[in-house]
């Protein structure tokens, strides 16, 4: 065997092994994430073909159920139709054919449901303290724009606050609009309901920093502590700034 | 157009807007590449230049460091059989150094290019190198034409410049540098 088919071999077997024992990171989630997307969107693209194809036959149960989920299980039921705006002509075997299609998108209902549930589980097994924060949706959405569990780890707090507005951040640092305060954790709950967005925002995204990094390492489970301590802060923010002034005047002096 | 045959015998078209080699080639830079030599590839990616290059010289290592695309260099070196898949970082040329070389390809979107460059130059002392720069990679708001003269300079410090051309309609941006002892 010459020198060059020594290396070769003993190259392919080490590349070999390193793939093979190379740490997967976050990629179960993201990629089972992308389907996820992908099957809503072909639910809903599936389902307007669906409402399209039935009003022809039974236009008043469509209009009725505004809903696609309800909507394609009321089809499955096959009502009887009592007075309707509908063809006349439909016979049995076109009725048929329409049962058909709306089961495999009851099918595709239930299976986005099993995906969810397994996104769930994947999520609290990798970064538990992360989702406490900030909930299964948006920890999946911020890892798919970092593009992996490790580069969302070694993001600042800043950068993760404004995961998701990077079009209106590069519009403000041409020199045009306002400076974004919030991507993907406008979805928040906190975020949602406060009147002042940016600064809790930016207390989330502090903390969320924190916990994706000890997530990664593989640390002790310390959500419950973190999002405390954002509720206690906005507690005492939310009050009247002259009571707020007061009591801290209070405080101070004991 | 230039085209390779594979080993079913059927011939693939080397696109010179994928690949940097082909398109250099296009522009009519000599890359002296000979039957004989044993190529240490740079920045191999899924292997589509390293395909083309492998049927041209005798031997050729590729380096890259993605796993993701490595897996399917992996699949083409099982076929090819003088290809070696090398998954390294190729900033650090001493954790393969029992590899040889006559002829080097760098193409690597990296911030340090020139310095990887001039690293595996001295490990393992080519005859020839060829250096493809990716001005948006060293720098996104300088002008490319600033960039290029400054990793010219750099490289004009140890080595003497044979050729050097812009890949322009094909590739937005880059600049291919020949280089020698």
């Amino acid at each position: 065997m010459s020198k060059f088919e020594e290396i070769r071999k003993k190259y392919l077997r080490e590349t070999r092994e390193k793939l093979s024992k190379k740490d997967i990171g976050g990629e179960l989630i993201l990629q089972s994430f992308k389907s996820l997307k992908e099957v809503e969107q072909s639910i809903n693209e599936l389902c307007t073909k669906l409402r399209e194809w039935y009003g022809y036959y039974y236009p008043e149960l469509e209009h009725e159920n505004k809903n696609n989920e309800e909507f394609v299980k009321k089809v499955l039921e096959n009502p009887k139709r009592k007075i309707s705006i509908g063809y006349e002509l439909f016979k049995e075997k076109d009725v048929k054919q329409i049962l058909i299609f709306a089961e495999q998108i009851q099918n595709l209902f239930n299976y986005k449901k099993k995906l969810e549930q397994y996104l769930d589980i994947l999520i609290e097994e990798s970064c538990p303290n992360t989702k406490v924060l900030a909930g299964s949706s948006i920890t999946c959405l911020m890892l798919e724009q970092a593009g992996s569990l490790k580069n969302l780890m070694e993001m600042p707090s800043s950068t993760i606050q404004l995961l998701g507005a990077e079009k209106a951040l590069f519009r403000h640092l041409k020199g045009e609009g306002k400076s974004p305060k919030f991507g993907f954790l406008y979805g928040h709950e906190l975020v949602k309901r406060s009147k002042d967005k940016g600064k809790i925002a930016k207390l989330l995204a502090d903390k969320i920093s924190i916990a994706i990094k000890i997530d990664y390492f593989k640390g002790k489970f310390i959500g419950d502590k973190l999002r405390k301590e954002i509720e206690k802060k906005l507690t005492t923010n939310s009050k009247p700034q002259t009571k707020n002034h007061k009591s801290n005047y209070e405080t101070y002096n004991k | 157009m230039r085209l390779t045959t594979n080993n079913q015998g059927r011939e693939v078209f080397w696109d010179p807007y994928k690949s940097k080699l082909a398109a250099a080639l296009n522009k009519k830079v000599n890359i002296d590449l000979k039957k004989e030599d044993s190529v240490l590839y740079l920045g191999a990616s899924t292997g589509t230049t390293v395909f083309h290059v492998s049927k041209r010289c005798k031997e050729v290592f590729a380096v890259e460091i993605a796993p993701r695309v490595m897996r399917e260099l992996v699949f083409l070196a099982e076929e090819e059989k003088n290809i070696v898949p090398i998954l390294e970082d190729a900033n650090h040329p001493e954790r393969y150094k029992d590899v040889f070389c006559n002829w080097l390809f760098q193409d690597v979107a990296q911030k340090n290019q020139v310095e990887i460059f001039l690293k595996n130059f001295r490990q393992f002392k080519p005859r020839i190198g060829l250096l493809v720069i990716k001005a948006r990679n060293v720098n996104s708001i300088k002008e490319p034409e600033e960039v290029f003269k400054q990793c010219e300079e750099e490289l004009k410090k140890e080595l003497r410049i044979l050729d050097k051309k812009s890949l322009d309609p094909y590739q937005k941006d880059h600049l291919i540098f020949v280089v020698s002892k």
